[in-house]
Formats: structure tokens, C-alpha cells, sequence
């Protein structure tokens, strides 16, 4: 039987720095946020 | 975004890309794609490690020609990570990269599906790998939204 459902398309949120798991089955990850970067590429 | 194309990385990445550049002949490659390196082309700030890169369109059309996927957001800053979001992280842990030979590296790939249990900080986020939804799964335990996190590596000669 095939199940049809609806595709998500994921939204760029970040750029990864650096993570790893934090030995309770997390995993904690550093990123930069993107507020600074302009619509024309520019960074404030 | 719009009619403005930009190559997004970090400024780890770029910053000795931009030097070596303007210290003589250098090719910077985004994928097919040479990158002209200079103080206009460039924007970088060290103190939260992004850097930015304006590419024309033609050069966006040739990077996608050869397989790769551009983002084309639907708006700009990208919206908050909040608990219960999903997220897809992929990046190239410089612990995994392997030297195959004097001159050539192998940058390994990680992906993960994940999801935000906890934003801390300014740029923190404590995550879980999480159950794959089944049809049984409630609402309340999938996530709201997906989002993605990406780091760029980049390669020069």
C-alpha cells in the first residue's frame, strides 16, 4: 500500500558551528544565526 | 534572494580563501563555479563566523546545471529555531576529514534528522534524535516545522 504525505520543504535557519552528544541522548549544537546577514548578501 | 546571489559559509572558511586570493592567483571553486574573491565580493564577520560571497546569476545557473541545489528562501532573516521544531543538520566534521594523498582530501558527510528540546543562550540548541512518525504518532509529538542547518566547506588550489 502506498501512503501518500505531504512533502516538507525545510527553511534555512543557521549555519552549524560545531555539536556533539552530551551523553543523556542529546546532542547540543552551536550555530550562527542569519539576522545579519542582508537579502543582497551584505553583512550588517 | 531576489535578484541577489550570494554563496553563504563561514568565515573560517573564506577569510584565508580572501587572503590567499588577494596574494596572488588563487582558484576558489563553489562546486563548478570559480568565485572572484575581492573586498567587494566578499563580506565577513569573525565575530559570529559567517561570510558571504555575491556570485552572479549566471554563476547561481551553472552551480544548480551541475547538481547542486540553491536555497531560494521565501523570506529573509530565516525564522526563529523554537522547541519542537525539526531539524536537518548536514555538515563535513574536520575530525573526519581523511587525507587521501599529498594532495587531494576527502571531506566525509553527516546528516542528521533531529529535534529542538531546548533553545539556549543566543546560539544553542539541545536536540534529540527522534522516533520516525507513524501513522500512530500524535500530533503533539511531531514536529511543528522543519528547518536546516548547514556548514559550507569550501576548496582552493
Amino acid at each position: 500500500m502506498i501512503r501518500q504525505e505531504q512533502v516538507l520543504v525545510p527553511n534555512l535557519c543557521g549555519l552549524v558551528k560545531e555539536g556533539g552528544p552530551v551523553g543523556d541522548g542529546h546532542i547540543i549544537i552551536r550555530f550562527a544565526r542569519l539576522e545579519d546577514v542582508r537579502p543582497d548578501g551584505h553583512l550588517a | 534572494m531576489g535578484e541577489h546571489c550570494f554563496v553563504l559559509s563561514a568565515a573560517h572558511v573564506i577569510g584565508p580563501a580572501l587572503k590567499a586570493s588577494l596574494g596572488g592567483p588563487t582558484n576558489v571553486l563553489a562546486g563548478p563555479t570559480s568565485l572572484e574573491l575581492t573586498a567587494d565580493t566578499v563580506s565577513l564577520r569573525e565575530d559570529i563566523d559567517v561570510a558571504t560571497v555575491r556570485i552572479t546569476e549566471d554563476q547561481l545557473l551553472e552551480i544548480e546545471r551541475n547538481g547542486y541545489r540553491a536555497t531560494r528562501p521565501v523570506s529573509w532573516p530565516p525564522p526563529q529555531v523554537e522547541v519542537g521544531d525539526g531539524i536537518l543538520m548536514a555538515g563535513y566534521p574536520g575530525t573526519w576529514r581523511l587525507p587521501v594523498s599529498w594532495h587531494e582530501l576527502d571531506f566525509r558527510a553527516v546528516t542528521l534528522g533531529l529535534l529542538v528540546h531546548s533553545v539556549h543562550a543566543t546560539e544553542l540548541l539541545r536536540t534529540v534524535i527522534p522516533d520516525i512518525p507513524t501513522p500512530s504518532t500524535s500530533a503533539s509529538r511531531r514536529p511543528r516545522r522543519w528547518s536546516y542547518l548547514a556548514a559550507v566547506e569550501a576548496q582552493s588550489s
